[in-house]
């Protein structure tokens, strides 16, 4: 046994050394097996803030995308360009790129933007996503000054070996979806497949022309199809590897906004592939785990702008073809020990090579990174955790600071699960290559944004009875963000990228659930609300008089309510989303200008299952937007009013 | 096997917890109060639209056209009264309950309307000059920049994109014809039967931009053209109905800039100036109501005589570091009104100056305000 130990430390070191790699990831990931064990107690006890998205909401909107589930679900704001538009999501007062989407531990933000395209994710491709507030964020990666969203694949069996899903929706909306779980007890196959299209011509009251009238939104329709492959095979009672591939195409056309009427035949539309394929080999004894792990990602996305002019269709007057491709490569090796005396060590190398083609970029653009991560965790009898993490690296041959959390949380009574916790972070945001290469206006000067960041938060969870079960959390957080990037306009006539201004965001999140048995009945009951207030304290800022002002596309009130009930396999499912006014400029705010109002959405579900020999079907109907509310998320980009799906689900064990 | 996470779950699991106790309706019931007054105290604290403050008729009437961002719709109109110094936003909003669009991009008049071109909405509105309701509208144009009226029921649209001019019938602003010209227009300036037309735009034209055609308003034809610089982005007539144009020497610097007096009548060149620096682009050529002050922006704002024999600008207004001067328009009192676009993404502001150049007022405007028009 402990040859083998030896054999495996020193696969990794030779691979560590060989590849000069980096390393990676969060510890809790590595013992999935044990939490799942475990699930139905909750451990409050981090001195890091993260928040797993309920299972009973992810299955309510498997045919959906992370975009859906986190407007609905979570406090982090999410930007849509429409139903599937662009969409992305911003924690805590920040922006789409100081959000970090990892896959399985590996970031698919793309290299050029910087950013996750929320819309192109479906919710069926992964078991689990947790969200990192702020600093938490350190323990998966680096960069993500707002948080990151990890979502996980769960690679044990289920308890259905086949899953078929089928939904039509308004608008011409058909989504199908199949998972295949296969496998005997060391080898396991699981496939899902998604496949969803809609012409989304939905009517909307076109207030933004004159006079007003009902339209049929057009040039709107989109389709993501994919599938998403794992194998896994356990070497041995210690030793496990693994392979996951998710490989998907996209299209999508991008209406024009509201005010803007047709003038000539144009066509504007997105077309995407991406192919992420990840290999994995674990070791976990006892008290040890070794993990190494090697992606490597592929994306191709175009972009297609062609207007003519209103006379004449032939007459071609703006031709944008923009091609862009992007490669990453992968490595990364951890290794996590528990001591005694509530000690826990990991440490971690990796190492990540990006490489973009793009026709907006005067040549190919690379950009290598080696990460070395390490952090120590001490648990002080039962009512103390501290932990101390931190991260460095090396970006093109030039060193990015440390980047160290410290965090502390404390349980002052014994028979009480109520937590207290407290924790500081530096944390460094690389500039993406756009905002580096771009032609026109990247800046290879650009140095990375700096957060400062603090946060602290109360927990508190008790069982009263088999009928009433309470969970609450209460959070704390600042952030000083410097050598913020924006693109302002140059002295020349294109934009460029800047580090221009100083951003404190801060705020406060809390949530309350609860949940209990009445007989038969299982119900489930939970609000989040955020308080989010983000403002440019820079000196430019300060003379421009607009410093103490709500940064763009920040709501400062923004929550959610979701409630359940099922009994006897009859289910009802209701969510409302909350999302205060937000200001589309910084300027102060005027008679219906520069600011977007609030809005919220709610949606209810009614389900039924029933049992046929060893299948089970359920069958369920959907109102979307119930109250019909006329709604913009983004100024001039229309949204769906009331709208149906209906679900035919077909399960077999 | 040991306990290990360290992850906290906001929202709780769906496991079913063991059986150990009854059902407490109380405990239900209080619960779920509780949460239906957070939801409602969130729904509660959306709901208080402002009341719409009035707005009388537009008197001693400027008006600012702000561009907006491209594609986010957020165009819109200031008005300012230069007697009583009175400024409001968001008037065509106010007056009409709808946005003026995505990048508006001139304004003009007549003795009953005010004509607002909207570049990338593709539309000119117009509006009726005292109380600001809209009244008609053309659509379906390709990328409208100016509108200048030929006749009394008649008017003609200039297009970045389009090889032609678009005229209508400014009654009910519908399409009569298209006009072709073999190039994209820019400026639009009448005089007697002649319109002057700059071709700023290279985009879709194989031809150099570096023209003014003039179209005569009886035949609707192109009866000459005029080799200018590159990138003719701004014309006036002065006292002696000489035609000056200003080209900023193209997008990539390929020329100097110039500034050209023509003669109108003979279209001949009568002087030509060369600015000294290649890189800079002077823009926004304006004239005072005498016709006999120049002036323009090339970063500062500069005022010249007509009657100079050298290009012998002089600093009017000089920029500071932060200053983004954008646009430029004297008034019938002779008062210059510059505006700032800051940012570009916050309200710019205007500045209004008296000949002599002393700063008489300053007022927000809304988001790149790129163009002034004067009513009076």
């Amino acid at each position: 046994m402990t040859s083998k130990i030896l054999w495996s430390s020193l696969v990794l070191i030779i691979t560590l050394t060989a590849f000069e790699t980096k390393a990676q990831m969060i510890f809790d990931t590595l013992y999935l097996d044990e939490m799942e064990i475990i699930s139905n107690q909750f451990e409050f006890s981090s001195p890091t803030k993260s928040q797993s998205i309920d299972t009973i909401t992810k299955k309510e909107l498997n045919h959906l995308s992370l975009a859906e589930l986190l407007a609905g679900n979570s406090t982090v704001f999410v930007k849509s360009y429409g139903k599937g538009g662009l969409a992305t999501a911003a924690f805590r007062g920040t922006t789409a790129s100081h959000t970090k989407v990892l896959w399985n531990g590996f970031e698919i933000n793309s290299p050029m933007l910087g950013q996750v395209d929320l819309s192109l994710i479906p919710n069926i491709f992964y078991d689990e996503a947790i969200l990192e507030y702020g600093g938490s964020s350190l323990e998966s990666t680096s960069g993500a000054l707002g948080g990151a969203i990890n979502l996980n694949s769960n690679k044990n069996k289920s308890s259905e070996t086949l899953n078929f899903e089928q939904a039509i929706g308004s608008f011409s909306t058909y989504t199908s979806s199949l998972k295949i779980d296969l496998g005997k007890k060391d080898f396991n196959s699981k496939t899902s497949i998604y496949l969803n299209s809609s012409e989304n011509t939905f009517s909307f009251y076109n207030n933004a022309i004159i006079p007003a009238e009902w339209q049929i939104q057009e040039n709107a329709s989109f389709y993501n199809r994919g599938f998403t492959q794992e194998f896994s095979y356990k070497i041995s009672k210690f030793q496990s590897v693994e392979i996951i591939s998710w490989n998907q195409w996209n299209f999508r056309e991008i209406p024009p906004i509201m005010s803007n009427q047709q003038g000539g035949n144009n066509v504007e539309q997105q077309e995407s592939f991406t192919s992420r394929n990840i290999l994995k080999w674990k070791f976990h004894k006892s008290n040890t785990v070794i993990e190494s792990k090697a992606a490597w990602f592929y994306e191709d996305l175009n972009y297609l702008l062609k207007t003519t002019t209103a006379t004449n269709p032939n007459d071609t007057v703006t031709f944008i073809n923009s091609t862009n491709i992007s490669r990453t490569g992968f490595f990364e090796a951890k290794i996590s020990q528990i001591l005694k005396k509530g000690w826990l060590v990991s440490v971690e190398f990796r190492f990540n090579r990006s490489t973009v083609e793009s026709n907006n970029y005067l040549e190919i653009k690379n950009r290598n990174t080696y990460g070395l991560f390490t952090k120590v965790s001490k648990k002080f009898a039962d009512f103390l955790e501290a932990e101390f993490l931190i991260r460095q690296e090396l970006v093109d041959n030039e060193f990015i600071p440390p980047m160290p959390f410290l965090g502390f949380s404390a349980k002052p009574f014994k028979t009480e699960d109520l937590f207290f916790r407290i924790s500081t972070n530096l944390n460094y945001k690389l500039p993406s290559l756009n905002d580096l290469y771009w032609f026109l206006g990247g800046n290879s000067d650009l140095l990375p944004e700096k957060g400062i960041q603090f946060d602290a938060g109360i927990s508190y969870s008790k069982k009263y009875s088999r009928s009433v079960n309470i969970s609450a959390d209460l959070s704390f957080y600042s952030s000083y963000i410097s050598n913020w990037i924006q693109w302002i306009p140059s002295d020349y006539r294109y934009w460029t990228a800047e580090n221009i201004a100083f951003v404190n965001a801060r705020g406060i999140e809390t949530g309350l659930s609860i949940n209990g048995f009445a007989n038969k009945l299982f119900y489930k009951i939970s609000a989040q609300y955020s308080f989010n207030k983000s403002t440019n304290e820079s000196s430019e800022a300060i003379e421009g008089g607009y410093s103490g002002r709500q940064l763009i596309y920040v709501p400062l009130h923004s929550g959610n309510v979701f409630a359940y009930i099922s009994i006897n396999k009859f289910q009802l499912n209701w969510n409302t989303q909350f999302t205060g006014k937000r200001n589309t400029s910084l300027n102060e705010e005027t008679q219906y200008s520069n600011t977007l109002p609030s809005y919220s959405i709610s949606n209810i579900s009614i389900g039924k299952g029933f049992t046929f020999k060893k299948s089970e079907f359920e069958l369920k109907f959907k109102v979307n937007n119930i109250f019909d509310k006329s709604y913009q998320a983004i100024l001039w980009r229309p949204m769906p009013g009331r709208s149906l799906e209906v679900f035919l689900t077909i399960k077999i064990k | 096997m040991k306990k290990i996470t360290t992850k906290y779950y906001a929202v709780i699991s769906t496991e079913q917890p063991q059986f150990n106790g009854g059902w407490e309706w109380r405990d239900l019931l209080r619960s779920m109060t509780f949460i239906f007054i957070l939801f409602a105290l969130l729904l509660s604290s959306c709901k208080n639209d402002e009341p719409i403050p009035e707005l009388g008729e537009f008197e001693n009437a400027v008006f600012i056209v702000n561009e907006g961002n491209f594609t986010a719709g957020n165009a819109s109109l200031t008005y300012f009264n230069h007697q009583s110094g009175e400024v409001e936003q968001q008037v065509f909003y106010r007056k009409n309950n709808a946005p003026l669009g995505d990048v508006a991009n001139s304004i003009s008049f007549d003795n009953n309307s005010i004509y607002l071109v909207v570049n990338n909405s593709h539309l000119v509105y117009k509006i009726n000059s005292e109380t600001g309701v809209y009244e008609a509208k053309t659509i379906e144009l390709t990328s409208p920049r100016h509108f200048i009226k030929t006749d009394d029921h008649r008017a003609l649209i200039s297009d970045l994109y389009e090889n032609n001019l678009t005229m209508v019938n400014t009654e009910n602003m519908e399409i009569i014809s298209k006009i072709p010209i073999g190039r994209t227009s820019e400026n639009l300036l009448k005089l007697d039967n002649d319109v002057f037309i700059s071709n700023w735009s290279a985009y879709n034209q194989d031809l150099k931009n570096n023209m003014v055609l003039v179209l005569n308003t009886m035949s609707l034809e192109i009866t000459d053209s005029i080799q200018v610089g590159i990138e003719p982005n701004s014309m006036v007539l002065d006292n002696d109905n000489n035609l000056w144009v200003l080209s900023s020497g193209g997008f990539l610097n390929e020329e100097r800039p110039s500034l050209l007096k023509i003669d109108s009548e003979s279209k001949l060149i009568l002087q030509r100036f060369i600015f000294e620096d290649i890189s800079s682009s002077p823009t926004k050529l304006s004239i005072n109501p005498a016709g006999n002050t120049l002036y323009f922006i090339n970063k500062d704002i500069f005022q010249m005589d007509i009657s100079v024999p050298t290009l012998s600008a002089t600093i009017f207004v000089k920029a500071s570091e932060s200053s983004k001067f954008y646009s430029l328009g004297v008034g019938s009192d002779f008062d210059i009104y510059i505006s700032d676009a800051n940012d570009y993404t916050r309200n710019g502001t205007v500045y209004r100056y008296s000949p002599q150049g002393i700063l008489k007022q300053e007022f927000e405007a809304g988001i790149i305000p790129g163009a002034i028009g004067f009513m009076d």
